[in-house]
């Protein structure tokens, strides 16, 4: 039982119904959205360091034993995604601090809600809450997109809501027939029962199957992406930052965890991925190669990207898991700076397609130069920060002899490298007649500055990144600790006898 | 399986029809329909996955009797996902509302 767990949850719930209703614009409200921050950053990096040398964090809500109350659980992997994802939040609030133009009153506290509803679903251990928390997410980002759309963009949103509606639909009757087969919705309850089963169990496979069209559609996998990219690229690039870096990954993460949970030795459900993997990769980076808007390239290349990460899901050993956190934590960072980038070139630029940019090769070198780094550790060359994960995965590919994975992904980092030469070239080293606007802030670049620093550390700290993937990947598949620290979270004995009873159920 | 169950499946199955169906025109009433259907069918999905009712109490306990209780949990999953359905069903409507006074029609092309 701990307390702490809790904590990075509450803390942005606070601070955003304090910004709720304090909704006039000025100087104190942001600062005061950036010390909240920060000390949300603080809280998670305690979590991390806590996690690194302890077993997981398990705190029983409201004191109830673990099947029948919600537990909290936060294991190494759930902390270093809490701690990223407040992280940027924290950048993209210090980024909305420094726009010229004022951002609408309700962004922040949504902003916070937000990053409510992420960190519950990373840090909880109950299959209902998994599906609240990511109610809570989507919700947040509905009103996000509508509030920050120009009117005549809303059209785009509308395919957002709509798959993501019934995404959640499906994630609840799937969490319907999970209660049935198992008896209890409690992930370390489930991974016990489980153990009943005695080899492959054709609904376990379908319950799978099911989460992984549900993860798939909020992370943007190959025949669901359809809404990813107009919706996102018509966002403010502050706030698509936000998204491309937060929500896709929580798809990414309950794939993992949920995967972790059900894995009974059946291999459809990783067939099913590595196919989806490799074309996800593929068609992901061919798209973005036929668009001129920066923020369509980087939608793209944001998809083509969540197929390694599903790739190295797929292979599903020790390594690849490990290369996918890394891989995970690195991507988050650099996709949402790319997007503040895109952002700040926009300000100065006054236009999002790159025919329409220029010279900022010559007048902005401080802005070029975090491009230019950043770019790199999204082609993933060495030794910067998106090398390192490919790099296990890619490891562990050939060690599983997926080789047309492999290929697959080498092809599609090749076509980054293509993608981000385009924008390169095109928008920073070209001389135009395009006259700059000299609108943007310090705060502004430090948002991205800091951002870009984090991504250099995790690349050229690669010693510090891979211990905490591989005790992240250590804690995923130790069940047994995990099933034992839920257990003994207890505080006060239920007063009923369990009263439901799956087919698995020991009763 | 009992029939009561069975029946209940049935209809659920075809809410599940009949709202993918209303959910794919452009009109907006009909997808807001649509979306209503599709939800009540996955809350009474979640109202099969409780067992049969048959031959079971109401989950109040008492220290007296001893008996077979209806599984509650169900019940409370759906209470919640009734009031999520609800909220996002409000911001579909307003949010409807805003794109038919932007299009000035009331169809969506999402294009």
């Amino acid at each position: 039982m701990n307390t702490l767990a809790v904590l990075p949850i509450i803390f942005p719930l606070i601070t955003g119904v304090i910004l709720t209703v304090w909704r006039q614009t000025s100087a104190y409200r942001y600062t005061y959205m950036i010390l909240s921050g920060i000390i949300q950053v603080i809280l998670s990096a305690y979590l991390v360091v806590q996690t690194a040398l302890e077993p997981v964090v398990v705190m029983a809500v409201g004191g109830w034993q673990a099947p029948f109350g919600i537990v909290l659980t936060i294991d190494h992997f759930a902390s270093l995604l809490i701690a990223t994802a407040g992280l940027i939040t924290l950048a993209v609030g210090v980024y909305t601090a420094g726009e010229s133009e004022s951002a609408h009153p309700l962004r922040l506290p949504l902003m916070q809600f937000m990053l409510a509803g992420v960190c519950l679903s990373f840090s909880t251990g109950d299959f209902f809450n998994l599906f609240v928390a990511f109610e809570i997410m989507l919700m947040a980002s509905y009103a996000l997109l509508v509030l920050e759309y120009r009117p005549s963009d809303l059209k785009y949103a509308y395919s957002y809501l709509l798959l993501n509606i019934i995404g959640s639909g499906l994630f609840l009757a799937a969490g319907g027939l999970v209660y049935r087969l198992f008896g209890t919705l409690n992930f370390a309850n489930i991974s016990e029962r489980l153990i009943f089963t005695m080899g492959t169990d054709g609904r376990v496979v379908i319950i799978s199957v099911l989460m992984l069209f549900v993860y798939g559609l909020k992370a943007g996998m190959f025949p669901l992406f359809y809404w990813l990219p107009k919706s996102y690229s018509a966002l403010p690039p502050a706030i698509g930052g936000l998204f491309a870096g937060l929500l896709t990954k929580v798809g990414i993460y309950a794939m993992i965890r949920i995967l972790n949970l059900l894995f009974n030795n059946d291999p459809l459900p990783f067939l099913i991925l590595l196919i989806v993997a490799i074309l996800t990769m593929i068609g992901g980076i061919v798209l973005a190669l036929t668009h001129r808007s920066i923020r369509m390239i980087l939608s793209f290349n944001l998809i083509a990207h969540i197929g390694f990460m599903l790739f190295g899901i797929s292979l599903f050993t020790g390594t690849s898991i490990m290369g996918t956190v890394y891989y995970m934590v690195h991507h988050m960072i650099v996709i949402a700076s790319l997007f503040l980038i895109t952002g700040i070139m926009m300000t100065e630029t006054g236009s999002d397609s790159i025919d329409q940019m220029g010279n900022l090769f010559k007048q902005r070198p401080l802005l070029s130069v975090l491009f230019g780094l950043q770019a790199l550790a999204l082609i993933g060359i060495p030794p910067f920060s998106g090398f390192w994960g490919k790099f296990i995965i890619l490891a562990a590919g050939i060690s599983m002899g997926s080789f047309i994975g492999i290929g697959a992904l080498i092809i599609s980092s090749v076509l980054t490298l293509f993608s981000m030469i385009i924008i390169w070239f095109r928008a920073f080293y070209t001389e135009t007649d395009v006259v700059l606007t000299n609108k943007t802030s310090s705060l502004q670049y430090a948002s991205v500055l800091g951002l870009t620093a984090l991504s250099l550390f995790l690349g050229f700290g690669s010693l510090y990144g891979t211990n905490s993937a591989m005790r992240a990947t250590d804690q995923l598949q130790d069940l047994g600790t995990y099933q034992w620290m839920v257990k003994q979270a207890v505080v006060k004995p239920s007063p009923i006898n369990q009263t439901g009873g799956g087919d698995y159920d020991a009763h | 399986m009992n029939d009561l169950n069975l029946i209940v499946s049935i209809i659920a199955s075809l809410f599940v029809a009949v709202g993918v169906y209303l959910v794919l025109h452009r009109s907006v009433i009909n997808i807001l329909m649509g979306l209503g259907l599709l939800t009540h069918a996955t809350n009474l999905a979640i109202l099969v996955m409780s067992g049969s009712p048959s031959h079971k109490a109401a989950p109040i306990v008492s220290d007296s009797v001893s008996q077979v209780y209806v599984d509650p949990l169900p019940q409370a999953l759906i209470l919640t996902a009734i009031v999520i359905g609800f909220g996002v069903t409000a911001f579909m409507v307003v949010f409807f509302y805003r794109l038919v006074k932007e299009n000035q029609h009331t169809e969506v092309n999402p294009s």
